[in-house]
């Protein structure tokens, strides 16, 4: 049954629907639109009569009037009986008001006509800006800067994604931006601006607040008595007048430039601004957030008692607290063993990740995708640059919605130099992160942050080659998830698992870890520690967080469980990113010890207050932080029971055997002969699910790896605990900037880069981890 | 091995669905057969809210009625009672001639909120 | 998994440039016609099914092992095993004992914490009937994996259940259910996973199939022929060779280490690396007369054969051909599967008894196997052949009629059985069996056990005072609950028990053996000490099976002094010290 049928039963248009309409309703029926003077119904509107009543009404109302004769006025109605709307139209016209019955779309469109384009600003785009014809293009094409071609390519991408022309040619490589500016400036008759390398007084960039000037665009840069003088992107309107008005009384003047420019000199002037927010925002917003204090007094204390206890335990009754001491280990070991397990088994039943079909993902409409960030921290890696271009290239996500930050080290000068050499499209965006204390990649993410344009951030590193649906992928994902979501985790894997054993066992736990432990995370509602990249944020939600905390080696595992503490949620998305898989023994140490010191620091920072976290938490959550994130301790304890067991089996040592009663001995064999195979096993498990049958027999002999683990856990933990220098230092405002970075001693995972200048290698222990920019992941396995 | 495979039918209820098919609709079936009316069971209607615009949203939610379709002499109204007040739409559309049809209540009320939805 | 499946007409060709790994989850299932929605059994169906099915087991079990004593003494060997886990003094996990496969007495552990669930016996019937329920439901999800409806399965499921045999052994504490529990959800992975393609079904299969091999040492057989036929399967289908790999690792990963690991315990604690592969060939305790050991002849397997076919699954009369029939027809991998199976489980049964010449390999309960993998098989036709999907549930209620009648004759006629006989009886009669015979020179009953249990808990209170061989007399050790007072195998290793038995004066003061059976390791030494003709042994009490005596302070055959090993003459007990073979202070039974 249609909703209206022309007696073959086709639904029928708006004309023919309201022009019977006028007929059942006995009013007399118009058509507005100039174009259609030849219908017998069309009536030319009275420029005069249609300013009778203002724009907001006539929008709110879809009224219009029409003509005015004889203190009677014609008002275009499409609801002719809408009560409210005739009677403001007579009380406003002060007339008597004849309704005629038009069209909404013909209605709108003379709406349009008579008084401008709707000025709301729109989420969705930076906008299709109405006053700009296609008239870009001729004037491209007149210049020479472009051919017919490109510009008919160009118009057609401009109608799926809504972008404009200009941005469409310069993000696709066809023009540069000073091709851009030329036509522009011929178009809209506007001076351009042309102060490359001269000085800009930061008060004067300053008149608008920066979140401002970021919004519309624009970067004053002089001033006199009566002008400001302002670098824009667009042409001034008057709604963007409007909104500086707040700011300044001055006469406004536009210089055209472009969009880079204006970035750099918002960036130049607020430069020190951004460096220290991306520094000490977490740590003033919530100084019970941020690492830079590993252990709190209470925890001092908490500890201090727990070992005065245990030793005294051991002066007075060793055996019965060396039983107590395993017994509490044994119970903790088959709980965290028990939940992974539980996890993973669920997650290899079912597929928890938010769907994602193909049809969804190309359903999309371009013209409504949201602007994505996506940050890039880089530190001496001007060889992957290729790699990583090519990477983000291959996106499948319009270029004039991207906004890539590649976010490099003030003392980095090879990288910079390489990536200006490239002269790439202007949705890659150059950031040199200032040179300051500490010299993490979570800080140069913050900072990153701050500069980010699109709704959407995500980082990634360097060589990381993600599914090129990713980005769409996420934007279905978030669509589809309740509002608590504000992160989407993709999975990540390698691409080299085949180098050799060691990364052969690293893509098994990670196939684990991303495919199942996850997804079993997230069906449980439990905090989800990050990976380190392929994390995508609602920026505005990040930034509320207080982003990456730049104090903790782990960021990421962190920020998951700040984000879940503060009511949000992560979702999986079924997309995978591959990276590099560590394949040197002694760097893969390095790299793990580095992840498990951070995981504890997460553990240590949100233990703060365990009851704050319970409550903010929930109990499960509390436990399932316990028991994963907490689970950590167990690569410690890992090589204790090992070497019992070994020394037992060799000795039969009767001490041994009085430090396992019945039960707990039971619970340890349990542990050891079921518990031990079935983590093993179920990385065999992870292998197949995720298609990789090759390692399946690796997996089998990975307790060597989880060996490896354990030299890695006890190297990351002595750091943490045994050089009391390490962590004096930080106390005393290793922020500030005064130490010297020395990277030598921890250089990049994968690349061996060479150290930094030696000079200025010093004592600064803290800043021996600081300048590791390696992305934090998850400790997974066992 | 034996707990987790209930994924597939985790949410199938096969009563769900089966109490307003089978009990409502026979009250106004039962009315449309006394009255000897037509009955339809609404159930593949493409709303239209242009409709509105013959029976205003207020008197469609007041008397529970729905337009159904508008063609040039006839306006298809839905309604749950044989007698619904639609005389403001009768005082509108003078020449126009409605034909009510009788339907469930709340496949009626259940279109309102799609409507209002959709408005 | 993906070329477990023929690829569809209509998808799309896998991109072989793509870097993104081929995600197994996504897979396609194997047969176009699987595509019909399965549904299975929701939790709430299971529950039902778990208490009604567990319930009627362990109301029977109780009633014909408690209360009318049809004990089966393997299992109250396990048990007590398991008892011994928790209460021995120490406690150690070695008692689970090193000859026979060991998850039978683990999985009695659970129960055997508490003692008066063990001492009053009832937790054979209890573990029994939870694995009993466990194996219903999943063989319930089996029927539904292979679409048949509710009322059908459970029709079916129901004759299946019922039948005699299974009922015995889903009562009696035997392993044998637990095994059937096993063998069931692992079919129902192994189809499951042929349907879905699913990994966590090989996973479920594998992991089931590591613990059948610790129930039976002969599903390692099973193991070998399932991996056989899984690598030809997948190479039939193109699997690359990382793919049959990685498959194969998966599945056989947990047995083999299940095996390594049993290998290691038996080398670290016995010091005999494949101990455990040497049957012992010991009598059972409560039937001295029985000798199963013998002339094992081509003949004799064939007519055993035949018998155990209509006695234990005469539905494989039916579905066993149907089988090879459709795997020929359809060119079918799994009715393939599933009749090969059947019949290793046949040959392992004839040839076992030809090879350790021993007819015992020809009991009813060896056939139990061959019953799940015929009703497995019954299920799988059901689905494969969706045409014939009514004639195929008659024949089957058919055959599981037949079965259930043929079983109730056989376990009364049935040479080789561990008494079936007596458990028909109590059926039939309600009457407590206690004293009588059952096929196979059985004497039902733990009365023997209980009386000695009671004279030792009323007379002996010392720790380790009583040195007896547990491995026979397990029995009265359990029925007694308290092994705390019992020198034995277990409690500091085969080795010291052999030097105590050699030289028992001054360090115990009793000694229990068991009268008949000759694996008894103290009976082996002193053969006569029953008949009261050792020095320094006098016999104190004596029941039907067993003797206990008390011992000298020293060796009456040795000078005093000499021994210095024995200690100090820390002789107690009831008996004085002077021991004559005619002092006669035996208490009469």
């Amino acid at each position: 049954m249609a909703g209206f049928e022309d007696g073959d039963g086709a639904p029928v248009d708006d004309s023919t629907f309201y022009r019977r309409l006028a007929h059942h309703a006995g009013l007399q029926f118009a058509v507005l639109e100039p174009d259609a003077s030849s219908d017998p119904d069309f009536t030319e509107i009275n420029p005069l009569a249609s300013r009778l009543l203002t724009e907001e009404l006539c929008r709110h109302f879809h009224m219009l009037p029409i003509a005015y004769r004889d203190g009677v006025v014609a008002v275009a109605f499409c609801d002719p009986f809408d009560k409210l709307a005739s009677e403001l139209a007579t009380a406003l016209t002060s007339a008597e008001v004849q309704p005629v019955l038009a069209e909404p779309g013909d209605v709108e469109q003379a709406i349009t006509r008579i008084f401008g384009p709707l000025r709301t600003p729109h989420f969705e785009d930076l906008g299709p800006a109405p006053q700009e014809s296609p008239r870009v293009g001729d004037l491209l094409v007149a210049n020479g800067a472009v051919t017919d071609e490109q510009v008919e390519a160009a118009l057609l991408e401009q109608e799926r994604t809504g972008s404009r022309l200009g941005e469409v040619l310069l993000h696709s490589g066809a023009i540069r931006e000073t091709d851009l500016i030329d036509a522009l400036v011929e178009q809209f008759q506007l001076p351009a601006l042309d102060i490359e390398g001269g000085h800009i007084d930061a008060d004067v960039v300053k008149t608008i607040p920066e979140p401002v000037a970021r919004e519309l665009r624009m970067a004053p840069v002089a001033t006199d008595e009566t002008t400001l003088y302002i670098a824009v992107v667009d042409p001034i309107n008057t709604a963007t007048v409007q909104r500086l008005r707040e700011f300044t009384d001055k006469e406004i003047v536009g210089f055209l430039a472009p969009l880079s420019q204006v970035d750099e000199i918002l960036e130049a002037t607020y430069r020190e601004d951004y460096s220290y927010l991306a520094t000490d925002d977490l740590r003033e917003r919530s100084p019970e957030n941020c690492a830079l204090r590993v252990v709190t007094t209470g925890q001092k204390i908490f500890l201090v008692t727990i070992a005065v206890v245990t030793i005294i335990g051991f002066v007075l009754a060793s055996t019965a607290t060396a039983v107590a001491l395993v017994g509490l280990a044994s119970v903790f070991y088959l709980a965290a063993s028990l939940y992974k397990f539980r996890l993973i088994y669920k997650a290899l039943g079912n597929p928890y990740e938010v769907a994602t079909s193909e049809a969804e993902v190309d359903a999309l409409d371009e013209l409504t995708l949201p602007v994505y960030s996506i940050l890039v921290p880089l530190y001496k890696e001007a060889s992957v640059l290729p790699a990583l271009v090519k990477a983000i290239e291959g996106l499948n996500y319009p270029k004039t919605k991207l906004d890539v930050l590649l976010l490099c080290e003030d003392d980095d000068d090879e990288t910079v130099l390489a990536i200006e050499a490239m002269d790439l499209p202007p949705h890659f965006r150059l950031i040199v992160v200032p040179d300051s204390q500490p010299k993490t990649k979570p800080k140069a993410c913050n900072y990153g942050l701050m500069l980010a344009r699109g709704d959407i951030t995500v980082i990634f590193d360097a060589e990381d080659r993600p599914d090129p649906d990713q980005l769409k992928k996420v934007v279905v994902a978030f669509s589809k998830c309740h509002h608590e979501v504000i992160c989407v985790q993709a999975k990540l894997s390698y691409y080299n698992p085949d180098q050799n054993l060691l990364t052969r066992w690293f893509t098994t736990e990670y196939s684990m870890w991303f495919e199942l432990l996850l997804p079993g995370l997230d069906a449980d509602g439990a905090p989800i520690p990050l990976g380190g990249t392929s994390n995508h944020f609602l920026t505005e939600r990040l930034r509320e967080l207080g982003a990456w905390d730049p104090f903790n080696v782990t960021e990421d595992a962190d920020l998951g469980i700040r984000l879940h503490r503060a009511g949000y949620r992560t979702a999986m998305v079924d997309s995978t990113t591959l990276e590099e898989a560590n394949s040197d023994v002694k760097n893969w140490i390095r790299q793990r010890s580095r992840w498990i010191k951070g995981y504890i620091q997460t553990y240590l920072v949100h233990m703060r207050n365990p009851l704050l976290l319970m409550r903010q938490a929930g109990f499960a959550g509390f436990l399932s932080f316990q028991l994963l994130i907490g689970g950590t301790f167990i690569f410690l304890l890992n090589p204790i029971f090992w070497a019992l067991t070994t020394l037992f089996f060799f000795t039969h040592a009767g001490f041994i055997q009085a430090m396992f009663p019945t039960f707990i001995f039971y619970l340890a064999a349990f542990m050891l002969f079921v518990g031990n195979f079935v983590f093993l096993y179920l990385n065999v498990a992870g292998s197949i699910q995720k298609g990789l049958f090759g390692l399946a027999k690796y997996a089998l002999i990975s307790p060597l790896y989880w060996g490896l683990m354990s030299i890695a856990a006890w190297k990351g933990f002595i750091q943490l605990v045994t050089n009391p220098f390490y962590w004096e230092k930080t106390e005393h405002g290793l922020h500030q900037g005064g130490a010297a970075p020395a990277a030598a001693r921890v250089p990049r995972a994968e690349g061996g880069p060479p150290p930094m200048s030696p000079g200025r290698a010093a004592a600064d222990p803290q800043a021996a981890a600081a300048p590791e920019r390696e992305l934090a992941t998850p400790v997974g396995g066992r | 091995m034996t707990r987790d495979d209930s994924t597939p039918d985790r949410d199938f209820d096969p009563d769900a669905g089966l109490h307003e098919e089978s009990s409502v609709p026979v009250n106004a079936l039962a009315l449309a057969l006394r009255y000897g009316m037509r009955y339809s069971g609404l159930r593949e209607v493409e709303l239209d809210s242009r409709l509105l615009l013959y029976v205003p949203l207020d008197v469609c939610e007041r008397e529970t009625v729905l337009p159904l379709s508008v063609s040039k002499e006839l306006l298809e109204v839905a309604t749950a009672s044989p007698d619904p007040d639609i005389e403001i739409v009768r005082g509108r559309f003078p020449e126009l001639e409605i034909e009510l049809v009788l339907a469930p209540t709340e496949r009626i009320a259940e279109l309102h909120d799609a409507l209002k939805a959709a408005v | 998994m993906a070329t477990l499946l023929q690829p569809s007409p209509d998808s799309p060709p896998a991109d072989e440039t793509s870097e993104q790994p081929a995600r197994a989850g996504r897979a396609r299932p194997h047969f176009e016609h699987v595509a019909e929605e399965v549904r299975l059994p929701r939790w709430i169906e299971s529950l039902a099914l778990f208490l009604i099915a567990a319930g009627i087991f362990f109301w029977v079990g109780y009633k014909t092992v408690v209360e009318d004593g049809v004990v089966v003494f393997d299992a109250l060997d396990r048990l007590t095993r398991a008892y011994m886990v928790w209460h021995n003094e120490p406690p150690k996990l070695a008692a689970i004992g090193f000859v026979f496969p060991p998850l039978t007495t683990m999985s009695f552990l659970p129960f055997t914490a508490i003692k008066p669930l063990a001492t009053s016996l009832v937790a054979l019937p209890l573990v029994s009937a939870l694995f009993g329920g466990t194996m219903v439901v999943s063989m319930n999800r089996l029927f539904a994996r292979c679409s048949m409806p509710g009322l059908r399965r459970w029709l079916v499921l129901a004759l299946f259940a019922l039948n005699p045999l299974v009922v015995f052994y889903a009562g009696n504490g035997m392993s044998e259910v637990v095994y059937m529990a096993l063998l069931t959800v692992s079919l129902y992975c192994f189809m499951s996973w042929f349907l879905t393609a699913q990994p966590r079904f090989l996973v479920g299969a594998a992991l089931a199939f590591s613990l059948l091999v610790l129930l039976r040492y002969s599903f390692g057989i099973w193991a070998l022929v399932i991996a056989v036929m899984m690598a030809l399967g997948l190479s039939r289908r193109g699997a690359d060779s990382d793919e049959s790999e990685g498959t194969l690792v998966a599945f056989l990963a947990p047995l083999i280490y299940a095996v390594g690991v049993w290998l290691l315990f038996n080398w670290l604690i016995v010091g005999d690396l494949l101990g455990w592969l040497s049957n012992s060939g010991a009598f059972a305790v409560n039937a001295p007369q029985a000798g199963a050991a013998g002339d094992v002849g081509i003949v004799d397997v064939l007519t055993r054969g035949g018998q155990l076919t209509l006695g234990v699954f005469a539905l494989g009369i039916l579905v066993v051909p149907a089988l090879v029939m459709t795997a020929v027809s359809k060119r079918d991998e799994m009715s393939c599967w599933l009749s090969i199976l059947a019949l290793t489980g046949l040959v392992i049964i004839g040839a076992g008894a030809l090879i350790a010449q021993d007819f015992d390999v020809l009991a009813m309960r060896n056939a139990l196997p061959v019953l799940i993998v015929c009703v497995a098989g019954a299920a799988w036709l059901y689905q494969i052949l969706p045409n014939m999907r009514t004639i195929i549930w008659l024949a089957a209620l058919a055959g599981l009629v037949a079965t259930g009648i043929g079983s109730w004759y056989e376990m009364q006629r049935y040479p080789f059985q561990g008494q079936e006989q007596a458990f028909v009886n109590a059926l039939k009669s309600g009457a407590d069996q206690n004293g009588s015979n059952s096929i196979g020179g059985y004497r039902v009953g733990t009365n023997p056990e209980q009386r000695m249990a009671a004279y030792v808990n009323a007379n002996v209170r010392r720790r380790s005072t009583i040195l007896t061989d547990n491995a026979q007399t397990f029995g009265v050790i359990l029925l007694s609950g308290r092994p705390q007072l019992y020198f034995d195998r277990v409690d500091k290793g085969d080795r010291t028990f052999q030097q105590a038995v050699l030289r028992p004066y001054g360090r115990v003061t009793h000694m229990l053996m068991a009268k008949q059976a000759s694996g008894d390791l103290i009976r082996r030494r002193y053969p006569t000490a029953a008949s009261r003709v050792v020095a320094g042994l006098t016999p104190v009490f004596e029941t039907e099976r067993y003797v206990l005596l008390t011992l000298a302070d020293h060796d009456p055959r040795r000078p005093r002094g000499v021994i210095s090993t024995s200690g100090s003459g820390e002789a107690g007990g009831q008996v004085g010290g002077r021991a004559t073979p005619a002092t006669d202070r035996r208490v009469s039974p």
